[in-house]
């Protein structure tokens, strides 16, 4: 019994250090966004606080750990910057009509766009490094296309009343 | 032929306040294609800075407009070194990387339209729409002027080193 509840402890240790950490993490690139001149200084910003709180490659194969964690934290930067282009476009195609009625269909139509752009241009250069085993670079790319949307989409809210 | 006919396109000419000889400012393909070929920040070879918003409406306008001009010659010109290298590597390495990299520069080229519409529907004076346009044009071709240049530097490398 004594021994279930020391597992139990440890296991909600375990989440809650998880939970925080996540939070920060969560919290990195917003924050980092609004404390920035420029949006996209912050990209790479959860990437390297992600890698940080990794433990280093110990096993037989440190390569296959160290792309494990390459490819782990990217996604997770990716995470951050989609949630915020996600809240940037919402916020900006429910008040851009107000002054502009055309605006939000044509936001619309380029959001459309940069997605079939995004996935065209970040599978291509994959499929070149893909021939040196470098399988991470389609998601860094989605990272780094997604952090220049945003600026994008920062820049227009800028000078809409 | 393809420098004679980027020339063609863009040998544009615009002038400032009229009043100030020194603002004369010409706006040429070329400049722009040995500056983002010598500089390391492409960011330095926009023209765009040179439309002072101080002159006269006509004239930024124009001046936008011929920027956009410029920068697009110059993505023709390095998109023409760049394709040669990539029918290479699929000679080599049999990738696919024309198709892909065509698939993507229609995207982007889609994607380039569509945003700079917005900026230009989203002008606060009817008058400067086209202008603001024009300078999207400008800020989205010389970002992909930097991902081609790249391209090519790291296609011509692999080439060399296989």
């Amino acid at each position: 019994m004594r021994q279930r509840l020391a597992i139990l402890r440890a296991l909600f240790a375990v989440a809650l250090l998880s939970f925080a950490a996540t939070a920060r993490a969560q919290d990195g690139i917003a924050a980092c966004v609004e404390a920035a001149s420029e949006v996209e200084a912050c990209l790479g910003h959860a990437y390297n606080a992600c890698l940080g709180t990794l433990p280093p490659p110990e096993d037989d194969d440190p390569m296959f750990t160290w792309k494990e964690n390459d490819r782990f934290c990217w996604a997770a930067e990716t995470a951050q910057w989609d949630a915020l282009l996600n809240r940037t476009y919402g916020d900006l195609i429910s008040g851009i009509g107000t002054t502009f009625p055309d605006a939000p269909e044509q936001l619309r139509r380029a959001q459309r766009a940069w997605i079939v752009f995004r996935d065209a241009e970040c599978a291509w250069p994959s499929a070149f490094l893909r021939q040196n085993d470098l399988h991470n670079v389609e998601i860094a790319c989605t990272a780094e296309l997604t952090a220049e949307r945003v600026a994008r989409l920062v820049h227009m809210g800028a000078f809409i009343p | 032929m393809i420098r004679a006919l980027i020339a063609a396109l863009t040998v544009l000419s615009v002038s400032g306040t009229g009043a100030d000889a020194a603002s004369e400012v010409l706006l040429e393909a070329d400049t722009v294609i040995t500056c983002v070929d010598e500089e390391p920040d492409i960011q330095t070879c926009v023209p765009a800075p040179l439309c002072d918003p101080s002159w006269a409406f006509f004239h930024r306008q124009a001046c936008a407009e011929a920027a956009a001009a410029a920068v697009n010659a110059t993505l023709i010109h390095f998109r023409a070194r760049l394709l040669p290298l990539l029918d290479q590597l699929d000679a080599a390495l049999d990738g696919g990387f024309a198709a892909a990299e065509a698939t993507a520069h229609d995207a982007w080229l889609t994607y380039r339209d569509a945003n700079c519409n917005v900026d230009r529907s989203t002008s606060l004076d009817t008058i400067g729409a086209d202008e603001a346009r024009d300078t999207c044009y400008v800020q989205h071709g010389i970002r992909r002027l930097a991902v081609i240049r790249g391209d090519i530097d790291r296609f011509a490398f692999k080439l060399a080193a296989d």
